[in-house]
Order: structure tokens, then sequence, then C-alpha cells
């Protein structure tokens, strides 16, 4: 197996084992390519690192060893990069000024910006068509986007860039942004049900709400509607339950779908309903413990979300995102962002909220 | 209505027991509470218990309080972070002390030391009515709260309960800011690292940011630091999670230094607050550069010497070093004073 196979053939990826046979040859070239990556790995293994991050409970596996790959704990789970560092270094298998395009992130939180280099777009392109058509099948669908804010942010908001191109490539002839036209969804979902095409409302959570509390709508029973970037919104964070409330009832729709991705992951996931994400089957996820995330936490546990991307394979394929989950079943569902729970001050647990 | 001195008399009586380490009551629920799954470590805990102790006598109980008490009694509920031991103290003596009921939460982190020390209080002055209930049935009882949290936890409460905002006192997440002028001495350099390290970083009063100027060597700041690990052992997880700290530090080849086992670590960089234990070194200019962003971000107090204070225009809580874990009984958290908040409240009886 070659790197140029696992680029040509990652969206058809079959098995467990050839996700595997990929996955090792993905990280061997990102451990040897990737500088940020292997500064990582190699930091996890100086002599200071394995003494802290041994093991305290007598069955735990150590963190990493010196016998086996640097890019593999003993659990073998692959060493899962912090998103973090998309912020302050250039994470890239290639030298960076080669970008076909930055995917930068929109900013909250800190304030720094997470820079995501893509070589090769076409790369991603693949990952979302492939990825959206199992979710959701072909098309057409008269798409609707409501993307407030990122698309402000224009060519480098990720999230921008996948919505219009999912536009381009599903989307039926009439379709396009409704941002700061309301009537204009009326009149898509009038097309919609006249001419027996799907509706898909896809947009920005908070952009979605705004949109369901000044107007109320009554979508065709075919229309899909489809929230990401996550529960802020611009007055307050609310449960992923609560929104989609809102949601359902604003649109006059039995459910309401959730994407799940960021600028530091080509690959994304669908929830189809109940806020359950299932991976396509070039993407595989673990809930670990952020502090030690070299084995995998027992189910139900909450922990953080690490996933293993093979479409982003010229920069690190194994991440370990900010968001706080828990396996549900084959899926995962997000319950917040971590970084609360490590938040200086006299915060009171998450557990106990 | 109550004896204001009874109650300051058993709180004082209470804190004269504790500030014995032997004494049984604050041995034993310091030793459950070094069980309990958290980063605290036996001699921070007990520089915490010593520390607040000493502050409860009855005249500076009384000089704290002064005249201020609720004309009718609150049920007054406090959410206990259980972050740095004894968590919550000030919130409890404000509210028995103002004349309310308390209702505290008890957090899985720091599950015995305040809950012993109210027991104890409570043997020297029956009529104090406080009591501890999970964190369902408190918002349910309460008719007023006191909570401190993340913007998620914070929403995740203002969702849950029905009490009117004049009846809640939130804070928010915050941390303390060092700034220097290049002309700090040893001694300054030894307390600014208690400040530091001190809880392993979670304090709200935990400096986790520190401004220098551009070209002073930490070198002076890192002896200390290794020096207040001697002292004041680093706890077991502390360098397990600054281990994945500094990889992400190499994986930005950003400028770094650390104490040989990982107790601590220190970074060069923007000025962004990292986690716990993790201290970032930002160099100035000018000192305006700190001025400008301290006034952009959720900082709870700013640690000085006082020639450094005396050219920043931060107009919050500013101390010398050394006393950032050393908060005075009437210290305002977030600049809000609880007392007044309480004394303030309507009854609901």
């Amino acid at each position: 197996m070659t790197i140029d196979r696992v680029i040509r053939e990652f969206t058809g990826v079959g098995s467990a084992a050839a996700f595997d046979e990929m996955a090792q040859v993905a990280l061997g070239y990102q451990y040897a390519r990737t500088a940020a990556y292997r500064r990582y790995c190699d930091a996890l293994r100086t002599p200071a690192a394995r003494r802290a991050l041994a093991p305290r409970a007598r069955n735990a596996a150590p963190p990493t060893s010196s016998r086996q790959s640097a890019f593999l704990s003993p659990a073998g789970l692959p060493v899962f990069l912090p998103v973090a560092a998309f912020k302050q270094a250039a994470v890239t298998a290639f030298p960076p000024e080669e970008a076909e395009k930055i995917f930068e992130s929109s900013g909250t939180g800190s304030g720094l910006r997470s820079r995501h280099y893509v070589r090769d777009v076409s790369i991603y392109e693949r990952a979302l068509a492939a990825n959206f058509a199992r979710a959701f099948g072909t098309g057409p669908f008269l798409f609707a986007l409501c993307l407030p804010g990122y698309a402000e942010q224009g060519e480098a908001s990720s999230l921008a860039y996948m919505a219009h191109f999912l536009l381009r490539r599903f989307g039926a002839a009439g379709s396009g942004s409704i941002l700061g036209a309301p009537e204009r969804l009326r009149r898509l979902a009038e097309q919609s049900a006249n001419d027996n095409i799907p509706l898909m409302l896809f947009g920005a959570a908070f952009g979605l709400l705004d949109l369901a509390e000044t107007a109320s709508f009554s979508l065709p029973a075919h229309a899909v509607v489809v929230e990401t970037g996550g529960m802020k919104t611009r007055r307050r964070e609310m449960s992923r339950a609560e929104l989609h409330g809102r949601l359902r009832e604003g649109f006059g729709v039995s459910s309401v779908c959730s994407e799940y991705g960021m600028c530091e992951l080509l690959g994304s996931c669908y929830a189809r309903e109940g806020g359950v994400f299932y991976p396509p089957p070039w993407m595989r996820y673990w809930i670990v413990d952020p502090a030690r995330p070299f084995e995998p936490l027992e189910e139900g546990r909450e922990g953080a979300l690490a996933l293993l991307d093979l479409a982003n394979v010229h920069s690190a394929s194994a991440l370990l995102t900010e968001d706080r989950a828990v396996r549900r079943g084959d899926g995962f569902e997000v319950l917040g962002r971590l970084a609360g729970a490590e938040l200086r001050g006299c915060n009171f647990l998450l557990e106990d909220v | 209505m109550f004896n204001l001195l009874k109650r300051i008399a058993a709180v004082a009586e209470a804190a004269l027991a504790w500030r014995d380490p032997d004494y049984a009551a604050r041995a034993n629920a310091a030793e459950e509470t070094l069980r309990a799954r958290n980063a605290f470590t036996e001699e921070a805990m007990a520089f915490a218990a010593n520390q607040q102790m000493a502050l409860l006598t009855e005249e500076a109980l009384a000089a704290w309080i002064r005249d201020r008490r609720a004309a009718t009694p609150a049920s007054v509920g406090t959410l206990n972070a259980g972050n740095v031991p004894l968590a919550g103290l000030q919130d409890f003596l404000a509210v028995v002390l103002t004349g309310h009921r308390y209702l505290g939460t008890v957090s899985s982190k720091s599950p015995a030391l305040l809950p012993a020390f109210v027991r104890d209080v409570r043997r020297f002055a029956p009529d104090v009515e406080a009591a501890f209930a999970s964190l369902p049935d408190v918002l349910a009882r309460a008719d007023a709260l006191v909570a401190t949290g993340s913007d998620e936890t914070i929403a995740s409460l203002r969702a849950r309960i029905a009490l009117p905002p004049d009846r809640c006192l939130f804070r928010g997440h915050s941390f303390a800011v060092a700034a220097l002028d290049g002309a700090e001495r040893a001694d300054a350099y030894e307390r600014l690292a208690e400040d530091m390290l001190l809880h392993e970083g979670f304090g709200c009063r935990n400096v986790a940011v520190l401004w220098a100027p551009r070209g002073l060597s930490p070198d002076g700041l890192l002896d200390a630091l290794a020096r207040f690990r001697g002292v004041f052992p680093a706890h077991e997880g502390t360098p397990g999670r600054l281990a994945m700290q500094r990889a992400l530090l190499e994986a930005a080849g950003a400028s770094h230094a650390y104490g040989e086992g990982l107790e601590f670590l220190l970074s060069r960089g923007e000025p962004e607050p990292q986690p716990p234990g993790h201290l970032r070194w930002v160099e100035y200019d000018d000192l305006a550069e700190a001025d400008a962003w301290l006034a952009e971000r959720p900082v709870q107090l700013v640690v000085a010497e006082e020639r450094v204070q005396k050219r920043l225009a931060f107009e919050g809580l500013c101390v010398v070093p050394g006393e950032a874990q050393r908060p005075a009984l009437a210290w305002r958290p977030d600049g809000v004073d609880t007392v007044d908040f309480l004394s303030a409240l309507g009854g609901s009886d």
C-alpha cells in the first residue's frame, strides 16, 4: 500500500482491516513529512514525558513505546495531535506555500485562528461528496444556504466552501443563499413542493435559529434541515436538543439533522436525527481521556473526541478535538466544549451541571 | 432575628480548632479529600486551610460584615467549585453571617473540607441553617443563587432556573496576571512561584500569564519555580498534563522551559492563558501593551510590585507578589461584594 493509493481509494475503503492498513500508511507518511506531527510524537517519547505519562492504573497501557511506531500507542491508538496545533504551526506534509487553499477557523474562543493548509482540494471535495451522498443520497436538492458570519469569512471558511460545493454538486436549479432574504426560503419551499424536489435547508445553527425566530415557516414534508457550526448562538449557548426543538417548531419539520466538522478536519460526520453522529468509513473515532489519550475510555464515559480522518492525508489524520463527547452505539454525541472543564476560576464541574 | 455576634463567635471558634492540622475533623476531611479525584496535594491543602482559618477571628469577621444583614432570610443556593481546597468558604460565611439559610452543593473534587467545617460551625451555633444537597435539589429549593462557571455552565444554569436576575450572582471564569519590570529581586520570584503554581494552577487567583520586558531572562523565575516544587511537590497528575502541553509546544516550535520532571512549564508566546500549570511568558516593549490586553480579558487580579502597579492603568484588584493565594476575608471575586449582594436580598418566607 502506498500513500498515493490511500489518496485514490480512501473513500472506497470497505473493511476495518483495509482502514487499518490505510491508516498505518497515512500516519507513517505524516510522521515522516509533517514536521509538527513528528515533533509532537517525538516529544511524547522523551524519558521525562514517558515518566510523566506512565499509567497509574495497573492495567493501563503506557503512552508510547520505544519499540514500536512513534505514532501508535501500545493500545494501538494513533498519537492524536491536539487541534490547537493548527493555531500554532503549519501542520503540513508539504511546503505550506504550495497549498491550493488555506482554511481558517472562525476565531471563536481564544481569538487565535486555526489554519489548515490544503494541498489538494479535490481530496476534500471527494470526501464531501461521498459523505453527503451516503447520508442523504445524490439528490438533486433545492439548497437553501443560511451561513451568516461564515459567508463573510469568504473563501477561508471551510464550512462556506463545503456548502457551496455541495450546492454545485447536488443542487437543483434555483438553489442559493437565503441570507437576509427569508422570503426566498418561502419561494424555495413552494418550488420544492411544486417540482417535487426535496428542499435542503443547510445552515449555521445560530443563523437558522435567528431565521426561525423572525418568521414561521412550514417547509414541505420531505424538506431536510441540516444545522452545523456548534450550538453557540450569538446570544448564548444552548443544548442541541433545545436547538433542534426550536428549529423543528420554527420550520415545521419533524426532525433536524446535524453536521459535525471543523476547519482542521477535511472529513465530516452527519447525524440524521437525535444528535448522534456516524463517521463515514474513512473516519474512525474514539472517546479518550483528554489528559491521557492513549487508550479509549470505556463505553458510556464522557471524554474528548479523537478522530482519525484519512482525508487529512497531507496534514495530520489523527486529531484530538476540544469537544466533549460520549459513545452512543456506533456513533457519538457531542456534549459541548471540553475547554470548560479546564478553565481556571471557581468553575463547578461539568459533571455537576 | 439571629444574633450576629454569636454566629461570628461560632465561626471563630470553629476556625480556631481548624488551625490545628491534627484536629480530627480537619484531618479526617483532608484525608477524604486526598482520596477524591482532584489535583490537590497534602501540602497545598494544608496551606489553604491554615491561611483561611487564620483570617477568621471575631474582630476580622465583624469588621467584614459590619451592619450588613438581610431584612428577611432567604434560602441561598451556592454551587461550590471544588477546584481549590475550601473553595466556597467565603460564600458560606457571607450567607450565614448576613442571616440567610445556606444550601450548597458538594463538589466531587472536594467532597469533605467545606462540609466538615460547616458541621463544626453548626456545632457551635445550632441555629445556623446550613445544608448540602444535590444540584437539582439546590436549584429547586433556592430562592437566590451564587454560582461561578464557564459560559457554558452559566448558560446551562440560566436555562434551568426560574430565579429573577437580581437574585442570582453569577461569576465568570477568570485568571490572574503578573507584570514585571525587570527589577524584581529573587525573593519576588519566589513569591511569584507560589502565585503561579499553588493548587496546580487551577484557582481563579493563579497567575497564568506573565508580562515581562522584552529581553528579560526568565532564569530567575525558573529557578524559583524549581525551588517552589521542592517545598510544594506537584500533584501526580500534573506532569502528565504538562507532557502533552510540552509536546504541543514542540510541535509548534515554540520557545519553552520546564522542570526536570515536568512539574511546571513556561512558554514564550502570545498573551493567551494556557491550561492550568502551564505559564505563558509574554514580552512587551511598552507596559501599555499589557494594559490594553488586560482591559479585554476576564482578569481576577494583577500581581506586580507596587512600582509596577503605579504604571498600570488596570482598575481591578492589584496585589504584590506572594499575595495571590492569600485572599483577604473581604476580597471581592470579579469585583463584586458578595456580602453587599446578600444583604440586599429580600427573603421569600
